[in-house]
């Protein structure tokens, strides 16, 4: 078992509920597969540094889990196959781990939460969205 | 403009030399370009890693306020030389920007017009 980090980006429209759904499936698959997930992250709605598919946002979604390398294989083919994931990216964060150990660790180091700093910047883009929600929509129909 | 020419005039004169001037010309050269022209201060200062003082271990590529003083202004990954790196660390900062890059969390060239 390694532990696995896959970031992936959500269509920007997408309700919080699909969000959720999805991130249940992707869970799901690991389970499946006899992997253990240590968090999936919501990282919130971030803008990107240049247009994906034209547009401008993102739900950004850090997921971490234990598993053998074929999970991998089978996680990004949903995701692939998915059309509501813009972009996903799979790192090996670490190789032969024990995920019950490894659980209680993400635990005491609360690596499952958003880091302080990287909380703040999201919290003004969320303010400032629903502006840029308008303009983004605007821009496309255009 | 002045700078350059003064370079190429120097230029000229090393072909020259090899050409087959004169020692003294030689000596001279060495003392007006190369390493004399350097100002003794930062000749003697050594550069150490910074984040090999700070003992970072790991460098995530999520962490975009960490990776970006690493880049130019055009969003180029800046040389060893300028951000003063080991190779350790300019190697995994290198691999990790790239990764930002692939996610749009920071832009592969500044060229591409800023989102608001």
């Amino acid at each position: 078992m390694n532990e696995y980090e896959t970031l992936y980006i959500l269509r920007p429209e997408l309700s919080e509920a699909d969000q959720d759904d999805l991130g249940n499936r992707f869970s799901e698959i690991i389970k499946k597969h006899k992997g253990g997930v240590l968090f999936n992250l919501p990282m919130g709605r971030k803008s990107f540094a240049y247009p994906i598919k034209k547009l401008k946002q993102g739900y950004y979604y850090c997921l971490d889990y234990a598993a053998n390398g074929s999970v991998v294989k089978e996680l990004e083919r949903s995701m692939r196959l998915d059309e509501k994931v813009l972009r996903y990216l799979t790192v090996q964060r670490a190789p032969d781990v024990d995920f019950e150990k490894r659980l209680a660790e993400v635990k005491a180091k609360g690596e499952d939460k958003l880091k302080e700093l990287s909380k703040e910047g999201s919290e003004t883009k969320l303010d400032s969205n629903k502006n840029k929600n308008d303009d983004n929509t605007e821009t496309m129909e255009e | 403009m002045r700078e350059e020419r003064r370079r190429d005039d120097r230029n000229f004169r090393d072909r020259d030399d090899r050409d087959g001037g004169d020692y003294r010309d030689n000596r001279d050269n060495f003392r007006e370009g190369g390493r004399d022209r350097r100002p003794s201060n930062s000749y003697n200062k050594k550069k150490f890693c910074r984040l090999c003082m700070d003992k970072v271990e790991f460098i995530d590529y999520k962490e975009t306020r960490m990776l970006f003083p690493f880049t130019s202004e055009r969003g180029k990954i800046t040389g060893k030389r300028i951000s003063g790196l080991c190779a350790k660390h300019q190697r995994d900062i290198t691999t990790a920007i790239k990764r930002a890059r692939i996610m749009a969390l920071l832009p592969f060239t500044a060229t591409q017009v800023p989102l608001k």
